[in-house]
């Protein structure tokens, strides 16, 4: 399979999983481009579409918890931010990306 | 600096850098063999780090993009 | 008069001899993926797909009520369908009946004709 299809593919899939937890994809399209890529990328490297933005540990239990969308094992920390740590998906109020920190838990946490 | 060559944010961490010709050192964690990424994860743990980018001035850490924290520290 | 089974109708879906206790087997009435699992002697029936990617549920782990899928290790509750980390991801779950040693499943929420 290409990368634009699969892309496409991930995009189906990951679409339907983030919106009942109240996410969508960002806005901001040359960002969900360029990451979805980076995903495909990953997935033929390593089968599994990982987390673009977050390194693996080489530790099944830690690494299944950065598989995209992983917001539901980090949905304290990116609903204080009101995006995943990427930035792939955003709160569905969500107009102005840009405007959105990314912030370490500890601070997110007392902002 | 710590990065992953996958990552925007870390790509805008070094354009923010070069930008402002300002010189750093940086090692992309996951091109980076074993021993090194180890080394890595480390130091990240001991600061509570999950993802990238991870980038120290002097003694300061800031980890996840944050521009104007760089300015801060590097005085801009 | 041919009347022929549909969607709204009692399918049958697998042999009652064929789902072990603690074991999941696939079935696939009118082609829709179901999962089959017996716990406790009780017998569900889910959707056979991780909501994640859609990775053959069948082929992953069960261990006392909880699911593990055998592509990303998502967790499900084997008795509600519940994805264990968020609350709103559940997987279609579905009436089943036992006549004859055999199960037979209805792929609606419609009661059967």
């Amino acid at each position: 399979m290409n990368v634009e299809s699969r892309k496409k593919a991930l995009h189906y899939f990951f679409g339907k999983i983030v919106d009942p937890m109240g996410y969508k994809f960002t806005p901001d399209q040359e960002l969900v481009d360029f990451l979805l890529e980076q995903e495909v990328i990953l997935e033929q490297k390593h089968g599994i579409p990982f987390c673009p933005c977050q390194g693996l540990r080489h530790d099944r239990s830690r690494d299944m918890k950065i598989v995209c969308p992983c917001i539901p094992f980090h949905r304290k920390h990116f609903d204080i931010m009101k995006r995943c740590w990427c930035g792939l998906y955003v709160h569905k109020d969500v107009t102005d990306p840009d405007s959105l920190p990314q912030l370490p838990y500890s601070e997110a946490d007392h902002e | 600096m710590y990065t992953l060559s996958t990552c925007p944010w870390c790509r805008k961490t070094k354009n923010f850098f070069a930008g402002h010709n300002i010189p750093f050192d940086y090692i992309d964690y996951d091109l980076a063999d074993a021993s090194t990424q180890d080394r890595i994860i480390e130091e990240l743990d001991a600061h509570g780090a999950t993802g990238f980018p991870y980038v120290k001035i002097d003694n300061e850490i800031v980890y996840g993009y944050n521009p104007s924290r760089y300015a801060e520290l590097l005085g801009l | 008069m041919k009347t022929e089974t549909g969607i709204n109708d009692w399918i049958y879906a697998a042999d009652e001899i064929d789902l072990k206790e603690g074991g999941m087997i696939p079935a696939y009435p009118l082609g829709v993926h179901i999962l089959l699992a017996r716990v406790d002697d009780s017998v569900y029936a889910l959707s056979g797909k991780c909501i994640h990617m859609a990775c053959p549920l069948y082929m992953g782990i069960l261990k006392g009520d909880i699911l593990t899928c055998p592509c990303h290790d998502w967790q499900y509750n084997i008795r509600t369908g519940e994805f264990l980390d968020a609350a709103e991801l559940i997987l279609e779950k579905y009436k089943l009946k036992s006549e004859n040693g055999k199960l037979y499943i209805l792929l609606t929420k419609e009661e059967p004709k």
